[in-house]
């Protein structure tokens, strides 16, 4: 069968046309039949997030970033992110970004909720994760650390190098004061070699005294057993009376603690300053009352009168 | 010495303006004459264009003669332009994979080298190249015999305006033709690209598709939109105009239909250069 030309064309010009478009939303990555839904989510830094790029929970691909705005007001960046039906992403999911830019693989990436939470509705913004991880917030510290390690290092390099000027120096303190050590050092050899027999005596002496007294303990060892004792039993009482201290000044501090955090009658009139606000504003109105009626009694008194007369 | 002056001017053309009168009466040295062939060349070739367009109003009388091209420059074109495409597609995946032979970069970044450079360099100026020696060749040869064969006088003569009937329909296949042929060179090349990376191992076509998804800007395939317009005009003009100014015999076809070919070939280079600078 042949075909007329117009048909020809008007069939190869269609197909281009159609060809063409579905091209070009493959490659924007926008899914062409499988309907998807919007989410939201706020962040403090795109870096480098454009439109197109993935989405992902987990590492899988679920969804793409279709726009990415600075909100004036808030002075976030307000990301508008279109997902596929499938997967579930529950309530209480997070979302970040993630990815270096400089290789092109910036990314949203979801961490989802728990996983019994409902789905989270169309439309609805993603929160962000509060702290930054621990690997990230290390990173943050590390160049902080390395400065101080090197400020520290330079440091006892310098003291290091000082002392070391200071022994080269003959006239130094240093050198001078262990000149001086190790002469009292030989003084002290000297006099213990001069009084050796002194010595002698000295430890002689010392011996007996030792001896007289291990005497004296045995002789007494029943009076000095019983004020042992003694001492021991009063020790007794005196750790008890201090336990017992301890526990009045623990609850002490709980009641002082109270008295801060403004619990209870006593720290509500130590830390709510609105009793001492309308004591003061009540004796600031009755002060006024009592100027008044000071000026114009009368006008008080009127209504006092219980007959009137005229 | 020069084409032209040899140039036989038909009677329906001798009613309107002449077109190469000045320089037949004119006593200048044969010098300044070459010196001024280009300007001159230029002049006769946006007359005949902008008399095609101007006949316009009697297109609905030439309307089958539209059909006609448009089959013949565009659809019996796809296989051609088609076979360039992949094999197009195919190296450059290869030699990109080649290059980027290094840990540090990530495979996708060939996807997202190779999809591009096809959508805005490759797959249209590879089709205006087949296009230039097949469709380009084939109008100049077609024109310049009808003119040697004093067709176009016969034309002329049953009262019918020639440039009307030739040329509009020519061009105009070739605008709205080119295009189409462009989507067919960029989805044969792609995926060609896609299939090499898969079967020679240098990455998977997921890998590809995430590369070229990275980094794709609709501002690629509206460049090589605009470009397959201009070559389109550009060839099948240039034909149009070396054709329709055949002078002498065999010889003279045979002259028109290689200036046609090289002109068309060199013009789109310009043009290619051109759109890039004013549009990237």
């Amino acid at each position: 069968m042949q075909y007329s030309n117009e048909l020809k064309v008007g069939a190869a010009i269609i197909l281009a046309v159609v060809a063409a478009f579905v091209g070009i939303r493959f490659f924007q990555n926008v899914p062409l039949f499988e309907s998807s839904y919007t989410l939201y989510a706020e962040f403090d830094n795109a870096n480098g997030l454009v439109s197109g790029k993935p989405v992902r929970m987990k590492g899988v691909k679920v969804g793409s970033v279709e726009r990415v705005q600075l909100d004036p007001q808030s002075q976030t960046v307000r990301v508008e992110m279109k997902l596929e039906r499938g997967p579930r992403v529950p309530e209480g999911s997070e979302a970040s970004v993630a990815g270096i830019s400089a290789l092109g693989g910036v990314h949203v990436s979801i961490a989802p909720g728990p996983r019994n939470n409902p789905q989270l509705a169309p439309g609805a913004t993603l929160g962000t994760p509060d702290a930054p991880s621990s690997l990230g917030r290390l990173t943050e510290q590390a160049p902080a650390l390395a400065s101080k390690a090197d400020s520290v290092l330079r440091n006892t390099n310098a003291t290091m190098a000082s002392l070391n000027r200071l022994l080269r120096r003959p006239d130094s303190d240093l050198r001078q004061s262990l000149a001086a050590l190790r002469g009292m050092a030989t003084d002290l050899e000297q006099v213990t070699d001069a009084e050796k027999a002194t010595l002698r005596r000295l430890l002689q002496n010392l011996e007996s005294v030792s001896g007289d007294l291990r005497d004296f303990t045995g002789e007494n060892s029943d009076s000095l057993d019983v004020a042992i004792r003694r001492l021991n039993q009063s020790l007794d009482r005196l750790n008890r009376g201090l336990a017992s201290f301890e526990q009045t000044s623990a609850t002490l501090d709980t009641i002082a603690t109270k008295l801060n955090e403004g619990s209870g009658t006593a720290g509500r009139l130590l830390n709510d300053p609105g009793l001492y606000v309308r004591l003061d504003s009540a004796a600031a109105q009755a002060n006024t009352l009592l100027k008044d009626f000071q000026n114009d009694p009368g006008r008080y008194l009127e209504d006092l009168t219980l007959v009137k007369v005229f | 010495m020069d084409a032209l002056s040899k140039t036989y001017t038909p009677p329906g053309l001798a009613l309107s303006p002449p077109l190469d009168v000045p320089f037949q009466t004119a006593a200048r040295p044969a010098v300044l004459d070459s010196l001024l062939a280009p300007f001159r060349a230029l002049g006769q070739y946006a007359i005949l264009i902008g008399r095609a367009f101007a006949s316009v109003d009697e297109f609905r009388m030439y309307w089958k003669n539209l059909f006609i091209q448009m089959v013949r420059i565009g659809i019996d074109s796809v296989p051609i332009v088609a076979l360039a495409a992949a094999f197009s597609g195919a190296v450059l995946t290869v030699q990109t994979a080649y290059q980027l032979e290094t840990p540090f970069i990530p495979k996708t970044i060939i996807g997202s080298i190779v999809a591009p450079s096809i959508m805005l360099e490759l797959g249209v100026v590879v089709a205006g190249f087949i296009l230039a020696g097949r469709v380009g060749a084939r109008i100049a040869a077609e024109l310049g015999t009808m003119r040697v064969s004093e067709q176009i006088d016969a034309l002329e003569v049953m009262g019918l305006n020639s440039i009307g009937f030739l040329i509009l329909p020519r061009v105009l296949a070739g605008v709205v033709m080119f295009p189409m042929l462009y989507v067919v060179s960029c989805i044969v090349g792609i995926g060609t690209g896609i299939l090499t990376g898969e079967v020679g191992g240098f990455l998977s076509a997921s890998e590809f598709l995430e590369g070229a998804r990275q980094f794709f800007q609709l501002l690629d395939p509206l460049i090589g939109f605009i470009k397959s317009v201009a070559f389109g005009f550009i060839v099948t003009s240039i034909a149009c105009y070396k054709g329709y100014y055949t002078g002498g015999g065999a010889v003279g076809v045979g002259d028109s239909t290689t200036q046609a070919a090289v002109l068309s070939c060199v013009f789109i280079l310009v043009a290619d250069l051109l759109v890039a600078m004013l549009l990237l």
